[in-house]
């Protein structure tokens, strides 16, 4: 499986560079972990190398989501280069890597922390005592790029039901909040390197109390390989 | 081209139209059923609310400890805390600023760094502060049974002590606190350096020592001595059989 396939088609971009969810650290030797998927959630995955294909050449990578009891197909790495690693339970919880292949070696394991990102291009920046006080109300947009080598069709959007004071547009205007995916906002086709403009928008209601940890989450769907 | 618009392209096209190689290609790839599936992707990111910072203030009758909770909260200093709420005793007041999500952890407010001040209290006045503690000190075995002490005072102003407190025992118990059977003079300059042999004793003996300070609050006539907070009990085995250890860990020796 390669980079820009399957879940990793889809990618938020902010200014044209790819907006990322999570702050990762640990890796194995030979192997620098460029992203993860979201739907990986935060804590503690695994990943392993095994001796490569049936000729004994080459090195394979499997990745084991957090929470996830079932190890992803390991992926042959028969040379330098990115590869998609995916969790054995849900295909879409994936590990994208980079792969140094003279320093990597059967038979390690090792742990993939994934701690939640803050003020990224979907959590957006933090909120003053004076916004939190008087209320707020932020907008701004994102790319939604297609990262892989054909169109994507049916691109649709929503909002997490535990996600507030987030709405979601097209136009800058007509501002939705869906929370299931037949509700959710159409995005229509993405071609192949294109990218559709997705606009955001958080309210803050006035009096907020503190909070530390609010995550945005919103959820896409698509047609692609 | 859409993907789709592509697809319904390659289905219809007149059959005499010639295919390009990158056609063919996309046709393969992109039409073959089974390759296309559904799929999805979340995108997250996080964000903090922040209050208005405003002052943690901890009191108690020991040093408060971060992350315990606080007596009071104010938005601005001084705050106030009626003495009169208080039993007499000697309190500790720490302060931290906190904006809903992180503290500053304790301010440095006393001296010597310490995070916390004290306040003496007598029927809801401040009668002011003992003295401070011996800032750094050790004892150190010497020749013949002898257990010398060193110590290091430092305190400015009108607060400072007047005398070290030395106790010690000999039997294996700790020695009580404000209750000194040597009392060295400390410097009037608030600096003072102590370096004060014990009596001798036998080889083996179990030597233990609490070094406090102390102010004579009181007159002349009638002391009135207030001793610094009591420090810990230091202990060490007497040798009166080895040589004096080497001054400076040796250097100098050929």
């Amino acid at each position: 499986m390669g980079p820009g396939e399957h879940g990793d088609a889809l990618r938020i971009t902010a200014s044209s560079v790819e907006s990322l969810p999570h702050h990762i650290t640990g890796a194995i030797t030979g192997v620098a972990v460029l992203a993860s998927a979201a739907r990986n959630g935060t804590g503690v995955g695994t990943i392993q190398s095994y001796v490569g294909g049936v000729d004994g050449g080459g090195v394979s990578l499997a990745w084991t989501a957090p929470g996830s009891a079932t190890e992803g197909v390991p992926v042959l790495c028969p040379s330098d280069g990115v590869y998609l690693l995916q969790d054995g339970a849900d295909a879409e919880k994936w590990l994208r890597v980079q792969v140094y292949i003279d320093s990597l070696i059967p038979g390690q394991g090792g742990s993939i922390r994934l701690y939640g990102q803050y003020n990224n291009a979907i959590g957006s920046d933090d909120v003053d005592s004076t916004e939190a006080s008087a209320g707020d109300v932020e907008t701004w947009t994102v790319g939604v790029s297609n990262a892989s080598s054909v169109g994507v069709s049916n691109v649709v959007a929503w909002v997490d039901s535990d996600t507030d004071g987030i709405a979601i547009c097209l136009d800058g205007s007509s501002w939705v909040s869906p929370t299931s995916e037949g509700a959710g906002l159409a995005i229509g086709n993405i071609a192949a390197g294109a990218t559709t403009t997705l606009h955001l928008q958080r309210t803050i209601a006035s009096s907020s109390a503190a909070d530390g940890s609010i995550e945005t989450l919103l959820h896409f769907s698509w047609e692609g390989i | 081209m859409a993907a789709a618009d592509e697809l319904a392209w390659v289905v219809q096209r007149p059959a005499r139209r010639r295919r390009t190689a990158s056609h063919r290609q996309r046709a393969r790839v992109d039409s073959l059923p089974g390759l296309r599936g559904r799929h999805l992707m979340d995108a997250s990111g996080f964000y903090r609310v922040f209050s208005a910072a405003t002052y943690r203030i901890y009191l108690g009758t020991t040093p408060p400890v971060e992350g315990s909770a606080p007596y009071d909260t104010d938005n601005a200093l001084p705050a106030y805390i009626d003495g009169s709420e208080l039993a007499s005793d000697a309190y500790y007041v720490s302060v931290s600023y906190y904006n809903g999500i992180i503290d500053s952890g304790f301010l440095p407010l006393g001296p010597s760094g310490a995070t916390y001040l004290r306040i003496d209290l007598l029927d809801a006045e401040d009668i002011g502060n003992p003295p401070l503690g011996p800032h750094e000190w050790r004892l150190e075995a010497r020749s013949g049974g002898v257990v010398r002490i060193h110590g290091v005072y430092l305190e400015p102003g009108t607060n400072r002590a007047e005398q070290w407190a030395v106790a010690y025992t000999t039997d294996g118990s700790n020695p009580a606190t404000d209750t000194p059977t040597i009392y060295p003079a400390v410097s009037a300059t608030g600096m003072s350096v102590l370096a004060y042999d014990l009596p001798a004793q036998a080889h083996g003996t179990t030597v233990k020592v609490r070094l406090q300070t102390r102010r004579n609050d009181g007159t002349v006539g009638v002391p009135s001595w207030r001793y610094s907070e009591s420090s810990t009990v230091l202990t060490i085995v007497t040798d009166a059989t080895g040589p004096a250890a080497p001054p400076a860990g040796g250097r100098g020796l050929a």
